[in-house]
């Protein structure tokens, strides 16, 4: 179906607009209601995140098109909890993560100037490599999902309490293997 | 400032990673000996709905529900940005007449025990195929075949097409020929070359056309799907395989085939109505190959021409037509 949606895309048949939303409708508004918190807004994103898709489609191709639709909400979602919070805070997960990995962050310090974002990007894979499944899981749903703690505990069917050991040892982790890769905390 | 940083690169984590997390089941947990479950749910539950019948008229009535991740709906309350449901797979979806055309009679069998993420036989393939290299053919009026866009320059889409023809003995550029030739069709195939990952050959070749807003056909042959294909795709070509050499068998154009469908269902929350569409599926062997053909129709209502919000759709029995007809079509090709 995904390849079916890119074809379309690049045929420029409006059908492929169709046919996303109802494959992954339910899923872009997931992610975008999760960091957001407001249905509204929600709704409001996924429909730019179509708008997006069409502009990107051709020329990307992109391989995982759930991955890639999930990536464009996500940061459709970001950018509008960014000019909500100039306001008011947002209602979402995003706030809760965000605080959550306050302490990986370097000092005072700029990430980027020490470590290209790509090169974070780099680090951040390998470190998810080396995690095992459940707790790449948790961190997953955590941090590029913003899934709630009690969502991720339904999906990996654990314990709320396991879930919250996972990300502060996934956090941990991530922190030494940061240091270990040359990032300055 | 950070924190977007670090966020940013969490956001271009590996498609690989996301991708394991939206599909991430749990593992199941033991069962338990069905005496000891229903001792256990007895003492659960008859507490429980005293409670509840005590209560009843106490509960708030548009108190929050619980958010399933990725779940088809959106939190409960207020609108839906996706107003379906899971699909169904009707378990009984009673037994479709058989098709007389000029070629031979086409009889329809309901297949059992497919669940709706395994009827997609075609996605199966793709899912599980450990290295798959596809490429979108265009047959030009001159004869010369094209390709819709850049190759890749060490893996050029000429070499993949010319791979899938000598897989397919010669015929591949007749199937999707008189395939293109249906009428109505809105685009041409993507081909796959499926193959295994450890010492790369191919194991099967797909082709895939969408019809209409929504439809589309798959045709898939392989010298052995047994091996080629996960099981879902094998637990269905089993059960269409068991039906040549039957009184069960159709034939069409001297070529025996055993013809299965689904019928999948899909709530439409919002409407409070439920869509119908089928999913038919084409098994023969020929000439040292075995091929397999999928036809998934659009969604309606029920024996209607549109679906639930009144948007035209292509009827069931136009869809189930196409079908037919592309089946005619390879079959009379395969034995010319």
């Amino acid at each position: 179906m995904d390849q079916q949606i890119v074809d379309l895309l690049f045929d420029r048949s409006e059908s492929a607009i169709a046919q996303a939303e109802q494959e992954y409708g339910a899923y872009c508004f997931q992610i975008a209601y999760n960091i957001l918190g407001d249905r509204e807004d929600a709704a409001e994103c996924v429909n730019d995140t179509w708008l997006s898709l069409w502009n990107a489609i051709p020329p990307n191709r992109p391989r995982n098109f759930r991955a890639y639709a999930g990536r464009i909400v996500r940061n459709l979602a970001l950018t509008c909890l960014e000019r909500k919070s100039r306001q008011k805070r947002g209602g979402g997960q995003a706030e809760l993560a965000f605080s959550e990995l306050e302490n990986i962050l370097p000092a005072g310090g700029d990430v980027a100037d020490d470590l290209e974002r790509e090169e974070l990007t780099r680090a951040i894979n390998q470190y998810l490599s080396e995690l095992g499944p459940e707790s790449r899981a948790a961190f997953v749903g955590r941090y590029f999902y913003f899934e709630s703690i009690g969502n991720i505990a339904k999906r990996l069917g654990a314990r709320e309490s396991k879930v919250k050991s996972l990300l502060f040892r996934a956090r941990k982790g991530l922190r030494s293997f940061l240091e270990k890769e040359g990032v300055q905390l | 400032m950070n924190h977007d940083v670090l966020f940013q690169a969490i956001g271009e984590i590996d498609s690989a990673y996301i991708e394991e997390y939206a599909e991430y089941r749990a593992k199941r947990r033991k069962r338990w000996p069905a005496p000891a479950a229903a001792a256990a749910l007895m003492a659960v539950t008859v507490p429980l709905c005293a409670y509840a019948a005590l209560h009843r008229e106490h509960a708030a009535p548009d108190a929050p529900g619980v958010t399933e991740p990725f779940s088809a709906g959106a939190p409960s309350g207020g609108h839906k940005a996706y107003p379906y449901g899971d699909n169904q797979i009707q378990t009984d979806p009673g037994r479709l007449p058989d098709s007389v055309r000029e070629e031979g009679t086409i009889v329809y069998h309901p297949l059992t025990g497919t669940e709706p993420e395994q009827s997609d036989l075609y996605g199966a393939l793709c899912d599980a195929g450990a290295l798959k290299r596809d490429f979108f053919p265009t047959f030009n009026a001159d004869g010369s075949v094209s390709f819709s866009r850049s190759s890749d320059p060490n893996d050029p889409d000429a070499v993949r097409y010319a791979e899938l023809h000598a897989y397919s003995g010669g015929r591949a550029e007749g199937l999707i020929s008189c395939l293109n030739g249906l009428q109505q069709m809105e685009s041409g195939p993507q081909c796959v070359l499926f193959q295994n990952g450890v010492n790369p050959h191919t194991t099967a070749v797909g082709m895939r056309w969408q019809f209409f807003s929504s439809a589309s056909m798959a045709l898939m042959l392989s010298e052995d799907f047994g091996a080629a294909a996960p099981a879902a795709v094998g637990d269905t070509v089993d059960q269409l395989a068991a039906l040549l050499g039957t009184e069960g068998e159709s034939v069409l154009g001297g070529q025996a085939a055993a013809i299965g469908y689904v019928r999948q269902l899909r709530a439409n929350d919002e409407k409070q109505i439920t869509e119908e569409r089928y999913i038919y599926y084409a098994f023969f062997e020929c000439k040292g190959f075995q091929y397999l053909m999928q036809f998934t129709s659009e969604y309606t209502l029920p024996g209607e021409s549109r679906d639930s919000y009144g948007a035209s759709r292509k009827s069931q029995q136009i869809c189930r037509g196409v079908f037919e007809d592309g089946l005619a079509a390879v079959c009379a090709f395969l034995n010319a």
